[in-house]
């Protein structure tokens, strides 16, 4: 199933940080560059684990791109964990939203 | 009229029935005490705030009164009304400015959520501020208090307090307390400050005041922009040493040295990032009282060099002086 990030979050960043500020929790987190592409491209639109993979199989560095599954999924996990991404059913549904 | 220069029965006399009106800046208290010994305190490490009107609004009412009944005789206790509640557990009697200055700074920090407050030392020159957020022990209050007794303008020690719409810090200005060997390492310093009476065994050791300059007070509804945000820690091992901190990081430990940073939510995330962005951030680990003094003022100096926000790298090396 698709992921997207939740709506509504304030997003600061700072040097190498980006503070993410969540809409429901009124927490914020620390994210590192990584952390933060994916929720980026999330905010975009939906994509799939395997997009996700993807995605950061091209940005990393080729001696880093061997763990990019691994990288992937704890990411993945913990944007989770934080509640700043979720499961979406419908990926078309959800970026006619976020792009009307 | 100065609290100062009001004669101590008459003093006394207005404490212990109307109360007296006292301005912190971003606060307003109307203070009220039956406790004679603790009037005389009052007058001490108040002595250069004004005595207001104590009719109208105030943010809070603090009472501070003897226990009655057997406390009265046997370890005679006083207690601390906020707008006629006890919300403290009641001190020994000899201890009362401590639970005043305590009750008061817990009453202030649970009622203004229309402020951002960070448990910082706050001093300013020049209007540009220095934020110096830190845990218990760390020599924070010695550092905010040694500052002001070099040109340094004190907004506060225990809060700092950051308006809302523009990350701006206000003051909140109360007597500083100093504890245990930091009483003496300030009457060493400054020979000349202003010292209440100390309080030995209280629930932090022993506690002494600051009073707050008179031209301090004054200019207590002056705003300060923030420049510098600095984390101290004393050491008696180092001489000083600034370290650049990074600014996600800087945003982290303030707001876990905020006292309403989670009650207040997307408005606080708003200010802390401005104040955030608008300051340079650094770790001061000191063991000498002028050489941080001097760090500092070089520091905000260099910051004051650039115009606007941002104002200075963060990338500079760790330093040494």
């Amino acid at each position: 199933m698709p992921l997207v990030a939740v709506d509504g979050l304030r997003i600061r960043h700072f040097d190498d940080a980006t503070v993410v500020f969540h809409p429901l929790s009124w927490d914020a987190h620390l994210l590192n560059p990584a952390a933060f592409a994916v929720l980026e491209l999330l905010l975009q639109a939906p994509h799939s684990e395997s997009e996700i993979i993807e995605f950061l199989e091209d940005a990393l560095r080729d001696e880093d791109r061997p763990q990019a599954v691994a990288h992937s999924e704890k990411l993945i996990s913990e944007l989770r964990s934080l509640g700043l991404i979720r499961q979406t059913a419908d990926s078309a549904i959800d970026a006619n939203r976020r792009d009307p | 009229m100065r609290i100062a220069e009001i004669p101590e029965q008459l003093l006394f006399h207005r404490l212990s029935t109307e109360g007296v009106g006292i301005d912190f800046g971003s606060a307003r208290a109307r203070v009220k005490t039956n406790l004679p010994a603790c009037a005389a305190s009052i007058r001490t490490v108040y002595g250069g705030y004004f005595a207001d009107d104590p009719s109208g609004m105030f943010d809070v009412t603090v009472d501070l009164r003897r226990v009655r009944g057997i406390r009265a005789y046997v370890r005679p206790q006083c207690q601390l009304l906020c707008d006629g509640i006890v919300d403290q557990e009641p001190f020994p009697l000899d201890t009362s400015l401590p639970l005043l200055e305590w009750g008061t700074n817990y009453s202030l920090a649970t009622r203004l959520y229309c402020y951002l407050l960070l448990h910082a030392g706050v001093v300013e020159r020049g209007g540009r501020a220095i934020v110096m957020p830190a845990m218990p022990g760390s020599g924070k209050s010695t550092l905010t208090a040694a500052l002001t007794l070099r040109g340094f303008r004190l907004l506060s020690d225990e809060f700092g307090v950051v308006r809302l719409r523009d990350a701006r810090l206000l003051r909140m200005l109360r007597p500083l307390a100093l504890k245990n060997e930091s009483i003496d390492v300030i009457q060493r310093f400054e020979p000349t400050a202003v010292l209440g009476r100390r309080f030995p065994k209280t629930r932090k050791g022993t506690v002494a005041h600051l009073a707050p300059q008179p031209s301090h007070v004054d200019a207590r509804q002056e705003v300060a922009s923030p420049a510098l945000v600095v984390f101290p820690r004393f050491d008696p091992a180092a001489s000083v040493e600034l370290h650049p901190v990074q600014k996600a990081r800087a945003f982290a430990r303030l707001a876990v040295n905020s006292f309403n940073c989670e009650a207040l939510g997307p408005q606080a995330f708003e200010a802390l990032s401005q104040l955030v962005a608008e300051s340079s951030c650094w770790q001061l680990r000191y063991g000498d009282l002028n050489g941080a003094i001097k760090a500092l003022r070089e520091l905000l100096d260099e910051a004051k060099q650039v115009d606007g926000p941002g104002l200075l790298s963060d990338k500079r090396e760790a330093v040494r002086w």
